[in-house]
């Protein structure tokens, strides 16, 4: 059994110019250990994914229409409010962007790590000052047992970053949700960050779900991808095939995108029109407007699951095609710049 | 021999092209009142502290470094936003401390910037025409007619509609934003563009776009960028130059194919260490830096990186390393060389 179990979920966003379908039918499954990425642009439709598996969805607005959140077996939507309460910060955990913005400037990081503790551990004195002190040393912030005294403004950012991670791990989650976790850090940092992220997870044998927009952090952290468009996953696989072999256009089009550091290419391929509204649907292909490979088809009708290969689907009409063939989007570009095939030297 | 005369005789030998913009030894300090309410002092933050680089005709010079390093303040006293504290930056061999008012008009003219976040420095109120025309207004000879004509040509290069001009910020989309605001860059017929950092805020589809938009503006119109990131990517997809600033000061400095290359100083190699990989089968592990960036109002003795170098020696502790020229167009200052 799969410990996240996301099936045909529907969360809507209401407001005076209608019904946004933020998220539009995402099914998807987690074990145990394993790291998944959502990957998407603005308005795709990943972080109202991992809100709404935390219930955690803008209020009045959004309304959780339909599906299945079922994590060990229970269904997240089935549940009270008390429950999810005990749920979040317990069994499953988010970090957020900003540290500076989920830390109380009020109080020190040690009260408010203990506050998770006394809620969900219901831990007092020095029990809870004790696993207040083992979870700053988890994330390895120097001398926890004087900086558990400390407020957030005597932290740097990726000491605060770490701050948020100990509040997530006191409780040892099984699941750990990172929405653009880094993307606010300096690059050195941000390295330091991810190898504690994955040292943690060795260590705890927790599941990260990794909300980003970046394809770097998934080519670091993770081991399967779901990639995100207008509130559907259009491309799903375990992490090596979407860099050598993506079957969705989208896919493609964004990996070459992306400026690389260990090639120079002369242009990019700049994937035309902006990210689509969840508002207005339209009959076809919701890239389709956008896409270089959009045939008559792709306007009209909804694209099939297509399985490309077992455990590796897309939403697109030309799936298959774009598997099999090595399709450059970029006119004059090495169709294998950036993607590579072959044997991979091994990683030093 | 300073940092700049090294650097400016050489890359202006290796490439026979003209320094538009020169910076010498540039050095910005701020000051910083610290401590409790009675005891107080003040204290020197030393955001820029001896930087030296030159900018030459239909060339990007790029900074990289992380946040703190300086670079923006670098770009800010390019702008005349900022005051040097000591050093000087010559535009066109000209001291920009000692051109008159007629000239600085001329140079902020010529001069203009993109920023990161282009709905920040737009009025909300004002109609996008009168956003992208209003460096126009520095020239008195330039009519409201010819503003208005201007602005419309500026749209339509970046790839909008004439007819947008009437609209407010809030109808275009992020990525149209950027494009009005390189829009509202160009109407002026500028000579150099500082851009700092003018895609990090935009969707990574919407990124290619305006990378691609500003090489072909440069491309067609021979302008100089300056241009400050911090994605590698980016960075060497951009320049021909490359800076690596760190606390204030150059670390390295190179031709950017040579420095993508052959990265020397252990900075730049950190940096490249800690840039998130191309694919899955990448790992980079060179060089990983220990602890913080210390405080730039306490910046180490010696060489300021001694103490997050995995390789300082003694001698980094005590003596800064000094700029030496390492290739043909390539220096750095590190102990190791």
């Amino acid at each position: 059994m799969a410990l996240l179990e996301v099936e045909d979920l529907r969360t809507q966003l209401h407001s005076r110019r209608g019904i946004n379908k933020a998220v539009n039918g995402v099914s998807f499954k987690l074990d145990t250990g394993k790291s998944l990425g959502l990957v998407g642009e603005s308005g795709s439709g990943k972080s109202m994914t991992a809100l709404s598996i935390l219930r955690l969805v803008p209020q009045p607005y959004a309304r959780i229409a339909g599906g299945a959140i079922r994590f060990e077996g229970h269904d997240l939507l089935e549940k009270s409010d008390r429950e999810m309460r005990q749920i979040r910060g317990g069994s499953i955990a988010i970090i957020l962007q900003d540290p500076m913005t989920s830390l109380n400037p009020v109080f020190s990081i040690g009260y408010q790590i203990a506050e998770s503790v006394r809620i969900h551990q219901r831990l007092t004195g020095r029990a809870q000052l004790a696993k207040v002190i083992e979870s700053l040393r988890r994330v390895r912030v120097p001398a926890p047992e004087i900086r558990v005294r400390d407020y957030p403004h005597q932290f740097s950012g990726g000491m605060r970053q770490r701050v948020a991670g100990a509040i997530a791990i006191a409780c040892r989650p099984k699941l750990l949700i990172a929405d653009e976790a880094t993307t606010a850090l300096d690059a050195t940092i941000q390295a330091q960050y991810l190898d504690l992220l994955r040292t943690l997870q060795r260590e705890l044998d927790l599941a990260f779900l990794f909300i980003t927009h970046d394809f770097g952090i998934v080519a670091k952290m993770c081991d399967d991808v779901a990639v995100m468009y207008a509130g559907r996953i259009v491309e799903y696989a375990e992490v090596r095939e979407i860099f050598n072999r993506p079957a969705h256009p989208y896919t493609l089009a964004l990996l070459e995108a992306v400026p690389k550091l260990d090639a120079r290419v002369d242009r990019l391929y700049a994937i035309p029109g902006a990210p689509s509204s969840g508002y207005a649907e339209q009959p076809g292909c919701p890239f389709a407007p956008r896409c270089a490979l959009a045939i008559q088809q792709c306007h009209v009708a909804k694209p099939p699951l297509t399985v490309v290969k077992a455990g590796h689907s897309a939403e697109c009409w030309r799936a298959q095609e774009v598997y099999a063939t090595d399709i450059a989007l970029q006119a004059g570009a090495d169709a294998s710049a950036g993607r590579r095939s072959g044997t991979p030297e091994a990683g030093a | 021999m300073t940092q700049a005369q090294h650097s400016s005789a050489a890359a202006s030998a290796a490439s026979g092209g003209q320094p538009l913009l020169q910076v010498d030894d540039l050095h910005v300090f701020f000051p910083v009142r610290r401590g409790p309410v009675l005891r107080r002092k003040t204290v020197t933050l030393k955001a820029v502290d001896g930087v030296s680089f030159e900018v030459r005709q239909g060339e990007t010079f790029s900074i990289v470094g992380e946040s703190g390093c300086g670079k923006t303040t670098t770009a800010r006293a390019i702008l005349k936003v900022e005051t040097p504290t000591s050093g000087s930056i010559h535009w066109q061999g000209k001291n920009l401390e000692h051109i008159d008012e007629q000239e600085t008009k001329a140079y902020r003219s010529a001069v203009q910037a993109v920023f990161q976040d282009p709905y920040s420095s737009m009025n909300p109120r004002l109609r996008i025409g009168n956003f992208i025309a209003e460096p126009l207004l520095l020239n008195s000879s330039i009519g409201r007619r010819e503003r208005r004509e201007r602005a419309q040509a500026a749209l339509e290069q970046v790839g909008l509609r004439p007819a947008d001009i009437d609209n407010f910020p809030h109808e275009f989309s992020g990525g149209q934003r950027q494009r009005v605001a390189i829009a509202r860059a160009l109407a002026s017929a500028p000579r150099l563009i500082v851009l700092d950092e003018p895609v990090s805020s935009l969707d990574v589809s919407i990124r290619a776009q305006i990378m691609n938009l500003l090489k072909s503006l440069q491309e067609a119109q021979g302008f100089s960028y300056l241009f400050i990131a911090h994605h590698l990517g980016t960075v060497r997809y951009m320049s021909q130059m490359v800076g690596v600033m760190y606390l204030g000061r150059m670390m390295e400095l190179s031709q950017s194919e040579e420095l993508f290359a052959n990265p020397l100083h252990p900075y730049t190699r950190a940096l490249f260490s800690a840039a998130l990989p191309d694919h899955p089968d990448i790992e980079r592990k060179d060089v990983m830096l220990q602890n913080d960036v210390a405080a730039a109002t306490d910046i180490p003795s010696g060489c300021r990186l001694h103490t997050r170098c995995p390789f300082a020696k003694p001698v980094c502790t005590a003596v800064e390393p000094e700029w030496k020229k390492v290739g043909s167009n390539h220096w750095t200052a590190c102990h190791l060389y």
